[in-house]
């Protein structure tokens, strides 16, 4: 009797064994979805609604792949350049032309003749409307990474993320100086640039301005690579730049509002000529989570022109 | 037979390591990581490769915390690890600082980390550095979903090897949602993203730097420091030495060797069990159970199926030798060199006899068990052998509660069932049964001839002393011919019954696969979408729920729904084969046994059951014969 019940004491605990092995195995119960650690991002990308003063009023879908610079040009007509190519569209939106060239552009500018300026890795071609190649300048340096472009009616200012400075140029190519190198005797703290965004734009009335990410500011040279102004504050929040290096792009309104995008918190805003946060443009929950590289640009009418790299868009937003 | 068994093994061993003859050039210039060749390649750098140990891609980490939970080791033995190449050096750095931080000082309020294991130093405006300290860190990954959303992603998650058990099956691995765990080559244990070399970097173009996948191989320069600053290495530990894994063969062999020469020659219970005992703290304590020759049945079976996979000399040898050894000697191997065996022998306190019936009925179970993790381990879904692994836990003093209750009850039902594993649930124990019963010279009970004393009759807490059979009157020739008719039929009968069986059940056996489990996630999810839309129209924007780290983990993948389901319907394919095969196999079993059962036993004296005999010892104590 005392062998039987052992037996069985046995035989009911080896069955239990086999019994949470195959329940384990075979049951269809998700994986545990907890995470203790979790860290919500999403949180952060909340934004007030009453902040939106845009609605997107148009898309585009370019054609080419790898896009990564956006330019608005005589007629509002919009450039879009990207891997081997450029195409143009009509603020309508609809195709009107396009051109192929020998790598990754990653900007773009355009002067007041309609001359396209595109910067490629390391050095600068320049086309006509049609798509001719009219100059390639020389390459600046095996490191150089150039990341902005500003074409002014007599200089082109060039943002090289790669050394960490911007160069004016003329024209035809020639270097006449460099802006923005550290100088504690004239107050310039030098650029840092922790990752490849460094953007630069001219004002409206002509002036240099830098995009300082890794101090999440904006700054204001002249010619001559003085430093005449700065704003921005680092900060989650909406009214200052996040991350370790923001904002990516910029541009201008006609008022001479700045219009900043940023990433890690995905979102496009508007500041007022003197710094102070206006409105939102595209919120974060208008782009895809890890979206970077949203290059921008304003036409006539004060539209603001987004180019989307992740979903391969670009995206016009009007004010409501 | 032997001889069959023993070249079917060197031709098995052979063909899964040995594939390629050429030991005079390298084509990929020793770059054993990126070469196809690489598995059979027999120059020694490509050798050392092989040995293999488990390590995070970053790239494909989603950050879902379960490093940190699922981690047999407590703290995970993930941790963060900084490449400092890639850091920025921010003042405002979104891995350190909680979100909405205003004041960026080191107070604890405003740390990300739960356990305060990033540190940050000034060096000089307005640069900061950030280290780690492993000791705290658990391998969350909270600053590494900081790093990555805000900055330059240089915070990453790896496997740190000083810490790394280096599991067979790896318990993050089974559990990771986007499958970023991944067997890398000993000599290349890191899988940590770096920008590499500067300039080749930046002139790989443009558009890789800024797009965010290039983000992982793009150096950008690092800032320059006016100060005395110097920056870091990024130090990864080392796997534990090739050398000690061919020192675990050469104990194996050693251990073998010695137990099979107690068993046969010196015939001495107490020396068996002294060396059990070794075997347990060397094989159980010390080298923490992984890898054993149980779970290296799944490792060969992957190997025979997945070309892509790298079995080791080292489990090889640790498969083969105790197989090579029972075809000579019988299961010396579960004598005293198999820890698992020998930790139930100590918990063996009142064996019982189950009776022959009882003992066939739980006997196919090991059978089952075989059949499936070859099964799951030959289609790439699971190693059950190490996930059900009953003794690891202990072995590590490290585990998690409902691994412990699982070893105690197995250890409990072993109180009154002898070596219940080894016994009902060993899969290797099939293997070692099948060679075991051709093994020339088996420990006999008695040294000389039995003298029909009966003192060995319950010396056996296993069950497997076979006592004599009255003899009988051989059947006649009709009757044996009958049977064999029978049987003739019987077994491909139950063959293909039982395959049909299987296939019919390859959609339940392919539910536990990952990407089947993953593919009716997306099935329900674009079900339920598609219903909604019906109901609100194409642009609802009503909440939806929040999405599973696993559905996250695929949308991140870029994979597309097509591919999900192609992925789910491959391994389906393979499940409806392996349905069959798994099928017939147990149908064959069934058909031995039906046999072995129908054919007459004849047997005058007490001897040892060669297939279930453990080779322990315990009944030559019992035999009054010593010479």
């Amino acid at each position: 009797m005392k062998q039987k019940i052992f037996i069985i004491s046995g035989l009911i605990l080896l069955v239990a064994v086999i019994a949470i092995m195959l329940a384990d195995l075979f049951s269809s119960k998700k994986a545990d979805q907890a995470n203790p650690y979790d860290y919500k991002l999403g949180e952060l990308k909340k934004t007030d609604s009453s902040l939106n003063a845009y609605s997107e009023q148009l898309i585009i879908k370019p054609e080419l792949e790898e896009i990564h610079a956006i330019a608005c040009g005589p007629g509002d007509r919009i450039y879009v350049a990207g891997k081997n190519g450029l195409e143009v569209y009509n603020m309508d939106g609809k195709p009107d032309g396009n051109f192929r060239f020998e790598g990754v552009a990653s900007c773009l500018a355009l002067d007041k003749k309609g001359d396209i300026f595109i910067g490629i890795q390391e050095h600068v071609e320049v086309f006509d409307q049609i798509g001719r190649p009219l100059k390639k300048w020389k390459s600046i340096s095996g490191e150089s990474v150039l990341t902005g472009i500003a074409v002014s009616d007599s200089f082109v200012f060039l943002a090289d993320a790669g050394k960490k400075i911007v160069y004016r140029y003329d024209h035809s190519g020639r270097l006449i100086n460099r802006i923005g190198e550290k100088d504690p005797q004239k107050n310039i703290p030098g650029f840092i640039v922790p990752s490849p965004y460094f953007d630069l734009a001219l004002g409206t009335k002509g002036e240099l301005w830098v995009a300082n990410t890794g101090r999440h500011s904006l700054e204001q040279f002249s010619n001559d690579g003085s430093l005449n102004s700065a704003w921005g504050e680092a900060s989650m929040a909406v009214d200052g730049f996040c991350g370790c290096c923001n904002p990516s792009h910029f541009a201008f309104l006609s008022d001479g509002s700045f219009v900043t995008s940023e990433k890690g918190i995905e979102r496009v805003k508007v500041f007022s000529p003197q710094g102070v946060f206006k409105c939102i443009v595209a919120p974060p929950s208008a782009f895809i989570e890890g979206t970077r590289g949203l290059d921008l640009a304003v036409d006539s009418e004060d539209r603001i022109i987004v180019l989307d790299p992740e979903k391969n868009l670009v995206r016009i937003f009007v004010k409501k | 037979m032997r001889g069959g068994i023993l070249a079917a093994l060197g031709l098995l061993s052979g063909s899964l390591l040995f594939r390629s003859r050429d030991k005079n050039s390298c084509s990929s210039g020793f770059d054993c990581s990126s070469c196809s060749r690489s598995k059979s390649c027999m120059l020694p750098a490509a050798m050392g490769a092989r040995q293999m140990v488990w390590q995070l891609d970053p790239a494909r980490c989603i950050q879902c915390g379960r490093c940190a939970t699922n981690c047999v080791m407590s703290p995970s033995a993930v941790k963060c690890t900084h490449a400092f190449a890639m850091c920025g050096y921010c003042d405002l750095c979104g891995g350190y600082f909680k979100p909405g931080t205003k004041t960026l000082d080191t107070a604890a309020e405003h740390q990300l980390c739960p356990t305060n294991a990033l540190k940050r130093k000034f060096i000089e405006d307005p640069f900061f550095e950030y280290t780690v300290n492993e000791e705290l860190c658990i391998g969350c990954g909270k600053c590494v979903k900081g790093c990555g959303a805000f900055g330059n992603g240089s915070l990453q998650l790896q496997v740190r090897h000083d810490c790394c058990k280096n599991c067979n099956e790896c318990s993050i691995a089974r559990n990771c949602p986007s499958q970023a765990f991944t067997r890398v080559p000993a000599n290349k244990p890191s899988l940590l993203k770096s920008f590499g070399n500067a300039k080749t970097a930046i002139l790989t173009g443009v558009a890789a730097l800024l797009s965010t996948a290039a983000m992982a191989i793009q150096r950008f320069p690092k800032p320059e420091f006016e100060s005395a600053y110097t920056q870091p290495q990024t130090q990864i530990p080392l796997p534990r030495g090739e050398f000690l894994a061919c020192l675990d063969v050469i104990v194996l062999f050693v251990l073998l060797s010695v137990v099979t020469w107690l068993v046969l020659k010196k015939r001495s219970r107490l020396w068996v069990f002294a060396m059990s005992v070794f075997s347990l703290v060397y094989f159980g304590f010390y080298r923490e159970g992984c890898v054993c020759s149980i779970g290296a049945i799944q490792n060969v079976s992957l190997a025979l199926f997945d070309n892509t996979f790298i079995l080791p000399l080292s489990v090889v040898l640790f498969f083969a030798l105790p197989l090579v050894f029972t075809l000579f000697f019988g299961r010396t191997f579960c004598a005293a060199v198999c820890p698992f065996g020998a930790m139930q022998d100590f918990f063996a306190f009142k064996p019982q006899a189950l009776g022959p019936r009882l003992n066939t009925v739980l006997g196919i179970i090991p059978y089952l068990y075989l059949g499936l993790a070859v099964l799951f381990a030959a289609t790439g879904t699971d190693f059950i052998i190490c996930r059900y692994d009953p003794f690891v836990g202990i072995f590590r003093f490290n585990a998690s509660f409902s691994m412990f209750l699982f070893s105690g009850i197995l250890l409990l039902s072993g109180v009154f069932i002898a070596r219940p594993y080894c016994r009902f649930l060993c899969p290797y124990g099939v293997l070692l049964n099948w060679t075991s019963r051709f093994s020339r010279k088996h420990l006999s009970i008695t040294p000389s001839e039995c003298i029909q004393c009966r003192l060995c009759e319950n010396s056996c807490p296993y069950d497997a002393i076979d006592i004599p059979v009255t003899t009988k009157s051989p059947e006649s020739r009709p009757a044996m011919v009958k049977k064999m008719m029978i049987l003739t039929v019987l077994i491909p009968f139950l063959v293909l019954a039982f395959g049909y069986t299987g296939s019919r059940l390859h959609e339940t056996l392919a539910g536990v696969d990952s990407r089947v489990k993953l593919a009716k996630e997306v099935l329900a999810i674009s079900k339920s979408s598609d219903l909604k839309e019906k109901k609100t129209g194409a642009n609802s924007n009503s909440a939806v729920a929040e999405e599973s780290y696993e559905i996250k983990a695929y949308k991140s993948s870029g994979k597309t729904e097509a591919q999900v389901y192609e992925e789910a319907s491959m391994v389906l394919k393979k499940f409806y084969v392996g349905g069959w095969l798994f099928g017939g196999f147990i149908g064959l079993v069934f058909g031995m046994m039906t046999a072995g059962r129908m054919m007459p036993v004849y047997r005058t004296d007490y001897v040892t059951n060669k297939g279930r005999c453990f080779s322990c010892a315990r009944c030559v104590d019992y035999c009054p014969v010593k010479s």
